[in-house]
């Protein structure tokens, strides 16, 4: 029988570290987790399963915080867009008189699993402020979120990295990552010349102003 | 007991530091599929192994983002003549093999599918921009920004024009064919080929395709060739120009002007969208002349057809639902407005005002490639159709 709580131990670079206690239901979004518990389902759940995924404490509290908080998203963003979906006007597209109940039944699913789909992956106020940390610790979660396997959770970290590089120039986003320029001066000259419809005209230069 | 641990992404945690470029390949590729066009132009060229992995793995790395900001995708790639919705064997197509389109040979590809990608999204997105202003110029007091469902019925607009433009209307494509291309348009099914093309449509997608062609059209007259008579109204009254002083802005007579007119729509969408845009660097007509010449060799071989197709496959649904349906199949005047009526203030791209003529865009969405009442050319009009003559320098 499924446990209702799981507790894990963090194992980071062979030392022992915390043991966080996380339910069952949070833990299957992570695919590793999932794994481990059925490896260690003919044990007693009163051991803490050892995890050793090199995570620092901190990085796997603040992860073992989001799947805590995300567990019934699922189920409470599914009976959302049912509810939603209940009044007609909000159908797409609008059930015309020609079309079999058949075909309506059929509009309506997909188009429940594309708004749920959709909603998933959102980014929520509270995750907005869960990713409000140094760059390198979103990373961190990022990695970490990889290696447990939590697709929804490398989903939101790449979006909140992809927000930091929109809109910013070639330079800002060297400076954001710490990234060497290793092009030569020949080099992005031949770029401009060749992929010079590509910038924005303040990178134009006098040639191509003509 | 063993642990399952998957070895490289344990390895790729153990090895990490703060930089962008130290994460495994997979999550960046993951990061920049979020990232949008521009920004993706900009993190290709921040650094050389940035630039490899965009160039490698642009396939994934675009693909959410076209079905996001410039869907339908699948309408996207067929600009590039990729049937399938699955870019990474469209990835392989782009590299080489030769179109070929009832058994003609279309086009020839070239490599460098990427910034073609690239190139096609920075002109969607100016179109969109660009657009906004000339629908709405007849009716200013309506002007707005388009809303997401209206830019998505231009983009499909767009691109079917480009697909048009791209088999029926280019020559530079054609490098080294340029006889194959005046053959293709000299042959005698070759009207009924253009309106097999656009009975692929729906009503609904053909109305609001000629709603952006007729938008575009009467922007470039109005803007690049407008015709003397159209000089001379437009002149600030009081000091009204003879017609000799019109002749030297405008491009003939309203007759010649439409063969002008009719010709410059060849060229392709982002070569018309350079010329609404950039028109003001073209001072004077010859140097307008010089740059239609320059992008297609041959536009003077003939007129477009894209207006007539349109409207003859829109003419054909319409007996089709006469016959089907008996008179009453029409809703009264609105559905099918007279060729002559766009851009008006609403239908086309734009929603309609009121909720039921609305409700028509659905009911007239399926009837694509519904062929039951076909307009054969006669042969009178086989020869008006395909002895094109194109224009482009008037002759007073």
């Amino acid at each position: 029988m499924a446990p209702t709580h799981i507790s894990v131990k963090n194992v980071d670079n062979g030392r022992d570290g915390e043991v966080f206690t996380i339910t069952y239901q949070a833990a299957m979004q992570s695919g590793i987790l999932k794994d481990l518990i059925s490896d260690f389902e003919h044990a007693s759940f009163d051991e803490a399963i050892p995890l050793m995924g090199n995570i620092s404490d901190h990085t796997l509290g603040r992860i073992i915080s989001w799947l805590t908080i995300h567990s019934r998203d699922v189920a409470r963003i599914t009976e959302q867009v049912k509810e939603f979906l209940e009044n007609p006007q909000n159908r797409q597209p609008p059930t015309g008189p020609g079309m079999d109940d058949d075909a309506v039944n059929k509009a309506l699913s997909s188009q429940e699993r594309t708004l749920v789909a959709e909603k998933l992956k959102t980014l929520t106020p509270w995750d907005v402020q869960f990713f409000e940390v140094p760059t390198d610790e979103v990373f961190d979660i990022l990695l970490a979120a990889n290696y447990l396997d939590i697709q929804r959770l490398v989903d939101f970290s790449s979006q909140t990295v992809a927000n930091m590089i929109k809109g910013k120039t070639t330079e800002q986003i060297r400076d954001l990552f710490g990234i060497v320029n290793d092009f030569t001066p020949e080099e992005e000259d031949e770029l401009r010349r060749t992929e010079g419809w590509a910038l924005p005209r303040c990178d134009w230069t006098p040639e191509q102003w003509q | 007991m063993s642990v399952p641990v998957i070895e490289d992404r344990q390895m790729a945690y153990s090895a990490r530091t703060c930089t962008l470029e130290a994460l495994p390949v997979e999550t960046i590729n993951e990061i920049l599929s979020n990232v949008d066009d521009d920004s993706l132009i900009q993190v290709m060229r921040v650094s050389k192994y940035l630039r490899k992995i965009v160039q490698t793995n642009w396939a994934d790395i675009l693909r959410p983002t076209i079905e996001r900001d410039f869907s339908p995708a699948e309408a996207f790639f067929r600009v590039f003549d990729v049937c399938s919705s699955n870019l990474v064997s469209a990835f392989d197509l782009f590299h080489d093999g030769d179109v070929r389109f009832g058994g003609q040979l279309m086009c020839r590809r070239s490599s460098g599918g990427l910034t073609r990608v690239l190139r096609l999204c920075r002109t969607i997105k100016q179109w969109e921009v660009e657009f906004q202003r000339l629908r709405f110029v007849y009716h200013p007091q309506h002007s707005r920004t388009l809303r997401p469902h209206e830019r998505q019925r231009l983009r499909q607009g767009l691109y079917t024009w480009w697909r048009f433009s791209r088999y029926f209307h280019s020559s530079y494509h054609f490098e080294g064919t340029e006889d194959l291309h005046r053959f293709w348009l000299r042959r005698p099914e070759s009207p009924d080929v253009r309106c097999n093309f656009v009975r692929k449509f729906s009503t609904t997608q053909l109305h609001e395709l000629f709603d952006m062609w007729q938008t575009i059209r009467a922007a470039v007259s109005m803007e690049i060739c407008p015709s003397i008579v159209h000089v001379r109204e437009q002149s600030v009254s009081g000091n009204t120009l003879s017609r000799a002083e019109a002749a030297r802005i405008g491009w003939g007579d309203p007759i010649e002007n439409d063969h002008i007119l009719a010709t410059i729509m060849k060229l392709c969408p982002e070569d018309i969208l350079h010329l609404l845009v950039h028109r003001h660097r073209y001072a004077t007509k010859t140097s307008v002349i010089q740059f239609v010449r320059l992008r297609n060799p041959f536009i003077e071989d003939s007129i477009e057809m894209f207006t007539q197709a349109i409207e003859v496959v829109l003419w054909e649904r319409e007996k089709m639902l006469v016959a089907e349906n008996g008179d009453d199949a029409l809703e009264p005047g609105m559905y099918f407005p007279s060729s002559s009526g766009f851009p008006r203030r609403y239908g086309g791209i734009i929603d309609h005002r009121k909720a039921a003529t609305e409700r028509l865009r659905a009911t007239y969405s399926h009837d694509a490639g519904k062929g039951t009442h076909h307009f054969v050319f006669p042969r009178a009009m086989y020869i008006l159709a395909t002895v094109p003559v194109g224009r482009l320098v008037p002759s007073s």
